[in-house]
């Protein structure tokens, strides 16, 4: 009889699917990006039409020898994606990594001092502030902002980028850390809780450590993998918080720019302007944000295990 | 029942309630729109434009088209409520099915790690998928909406696919499963006497989990001018509407009226909230119920 446990793939079949999964993802993407050239219309009627969506993928592929699949137009003018794109880029990965690494560094500290009552309270305030869709929350910051602004009687406030300030924004960062800190806080306050009563913890405060050594040097230790094992989901989040922000708050960020410029001949009826090599190499660059995220916060997690445990 | 579910289903209720009989809580009907009127006052006829403020006249006030916002958000909300069930109901079965198929074919799947497709969030395939059919749509009406259903179904199924594999097969692993094998059932007696009535129960909490899901994407495509329903827009004169006013996309509408008549936005949002709240409510209330129920078992 076949049991579940051998039915389940092995150590390398896993690995061999996982390198096989990353390696087609950018063949998704292509895909993803070619969904609105998928359909026509005849007579006014929808219809399935497969030949322009693959003339635009073959198209992409030849444009890789000479270039054209990274130029694009805006407005009247012709722009190359690579002169434009790295600020976008820098845009929005700073702020994954910045409101991640502040959401994360203060969620798991809370998760990991706070007990009974306190954590308590805080996972209800958390827990609530989690389960408001992020492009309400951002919604609110702005209205909360304007109202605070009205009533103390000032009459210019910045509640959205412009071109003359800074990139990085008090609003959109509080959104961003937001998730990550509920998110953080929930996995540091399961698994510290999980750990306390593990041997080693019992171990190590039977030895006469004190409640804090052992938090910090056996608890965080135990915390952060599986905050780490947790990351792609969390990433996942970010990234969908990371649209909804830059949209919002008109941040220059590679996602904003997917609507901005891919999708900017909004004409009446049709999308005859729609830029699919721009859209394509967007959701590239976007996978490639992702896994650039993902290593960033797989080394600062290991950094930070090592500087708790004193390993080397 | 506890009280999350109580007051879950109660609102709940309530919604569904002012989705069936929208003509019963507003004074106008569907479409209405009042861009000039004249009010007699002591000092004479005064006249007011559009948008105006809320008043007893207008209690939620009007948008920039002279659109009554009371009306339109209780003539959107069949739409928002229509769409969030369907989609719901049909992640919950598809997924529900292709996640026991895949427990009984003893392939309950396992984590993949990251992945860079996780990289593009699913609100942003649903976008590429409903964008050239939902702005001026050549279909209208209901044809549209399930279309628009179809799609956002297809999407996030991973999630209770996954969650129905794992339960089928820990049900299946189950000593009561192994006697019914030796007892001589066949593969569809187990599953229809043993595992699906567990199933069910996890495929309720899985429902009302997606209804919140679901909420939140067509939310999110509001913000990006995707209204379920269809998406009017013209260029000249530059006119943007949402053709059946369904909630989430009157958010997204009227978000960029913040600075100069927040009424506009803060109806709608505030009509999200319920529904996203009686939708919370519901799905906590459920977990809570089968926590409940584990206590007792376990007491046992």
């Amino acid at each position: 009889m076949v049991t579940q446990d051998n039915a389940r793939p092995g150590p390398r079949t896993a690995g061999v699917a996982r390198v096989l999964a990353i390696a087609s993802a950018p063949a998704g993407a292509l895909l993803v990006a070619a969904i609105p050239l998928l359909f026509g219309r005849i007579d006014d009627k929808p219809v399935l039409t497969l030949g322009p969506a693959m003339a635009a993928v073959s198209g992409w592929l030849r444009g890789l020898a000479d270039g054209s699949s990274f130029v694009y137009v805006y407005g009247t003018t012709k722009w190359n994606f690579f002169d434009t794109a790295p600020t976008y880029f820098m845009v929005s990965f700073a702020y994954v990594a910045l409101a991640g690494s502040i959401g994360l560094a203060i969620g798991t500290t809370l998760g990991l001092c706070l007990r009974g009552r306190a954590a308590r309270v805080a996972s209800s305030v958390l827990g609530t502030l989690y389960a408001v869709p992020d492009f309400i929350m951002a919604i609110i910051l702005q209205m909360a902002t304007l109202l605070t602004l009205d009533l103390a009687g000032f009459k210019l406030g910045k509640i959205s980028y412009d071109p003359a300030g800074g990139y990085i924004l008090a609003l959109p960062l509080a959104l961003l850390t937001l998730y990550p800190l509920a998110f953080a806080f929930r996995t540091a306050l399961r698994k510290s809780v999980e750990a306390e009563r593990e041997p080693f913890a019992v171990f190590a405060l039977a030895k006469g450590l004190s409640v804090g050594t052992v938090r910090v040097r056996h608890v965080g230790a135990a915390v952060i993998p599986a905050i780490a094992y947790e990351l792609p989901t969390l990433l996942g989040i970010m990234q969908a918080n990371l649209f909804m922000a830059e949209y919002v708050f008109s941040l220059p960020g590679i996602t904003r720019f997917l609507f901005q410029a891919a999708f900017s001949g909004r004409q009446p009826g049709w999308i005859e302007r729609y830029q699919y090599s721009l859209a394509a190499t967007i959701l590239l660059g976007l996978m490639i944000l992702y896994l650039a995220a993902w290593c960033f916060f797989r080394l600062a997690l290991s950094l930070v295990r090592r500087a708790l445990t004193g390993e080397r | 029942m506890n009280a999350r579910l109580a007051s879950g289903l109660a609102l709940l209720a309530l919604l569904v309630v002012v989705a069936v009989f929208p003509a019963a809580f507003t004074s106008y009907p569907f479409g209405y729109s009042d861009t000039m009127r004249s009010v007699e006052t002591p000092l004479g006829t005064e006249w007011r434009f559009a948008p105006e403020a809320p008043s007893a006249f207008y209690l939620f006030g009007t948008d920039q088209y002279g659109y009554d916002i009371l009306t339109r958000i209780v003539y959107g909300l069949r739409w928002t409520l229509a769409c969030v069930f369907t989609v719901a109901a049909a992640r919950t079965l598809l997924g529900g099915a292709l996640g026991s198929l895949r427990a009984l074919m003893r392939r309950p799947g396992s984590d993949s790690g990251v992945s860079p497709l996780a990289g593009i969030p699913s609100f942003v395939i649903a976008f590429f998928a409903l964008y050239p059919f939902t702005i001026n749509s050549p279909w209208q009406g209901w044809r549209l909406f399930l279309f628009q259903c179809a799609v956002l179904s297809l999407l996030d199924l991973g999630p209770v696919i996954g969650a129905t594999a794992a339960k089928t097969s820990a049900v299946l692993a189950m000593p009561f499963v192994e006697a019914a094998r030796s007892a001589g059932a066949g593969g569809a007696w187990v599953f229809r006497r043993h595992a699906l009535p567990f199933i069910a129960e996890e495929l309720l909490e899985s429902f009302a989990d997606q209804t919140v899901a679901v909420l939140q994407m067509v939310g999110r495509l509001g913000v990006f001018m995707l209204f379920i329903g269809g998406t009017a827009m013209t260029f000249s004169p530059p006119l943007l509407n949402s053709a059946q006013g369904e909630i989430a996309g009157l958010i997204g509408l009227y978000r960029a009226r913040l600075l100069a008549s927040r009424w506009m936005l803060a109806f709608p949002l505030a009509s999200y909230m319920v529904v996203l709240l009686a939708a919370r409510l519901v799905a906590s209330g459920l977990r809570e119920r089968e926590r409940r129920r584990r206590r007792v078992y376990e007491a046992r």
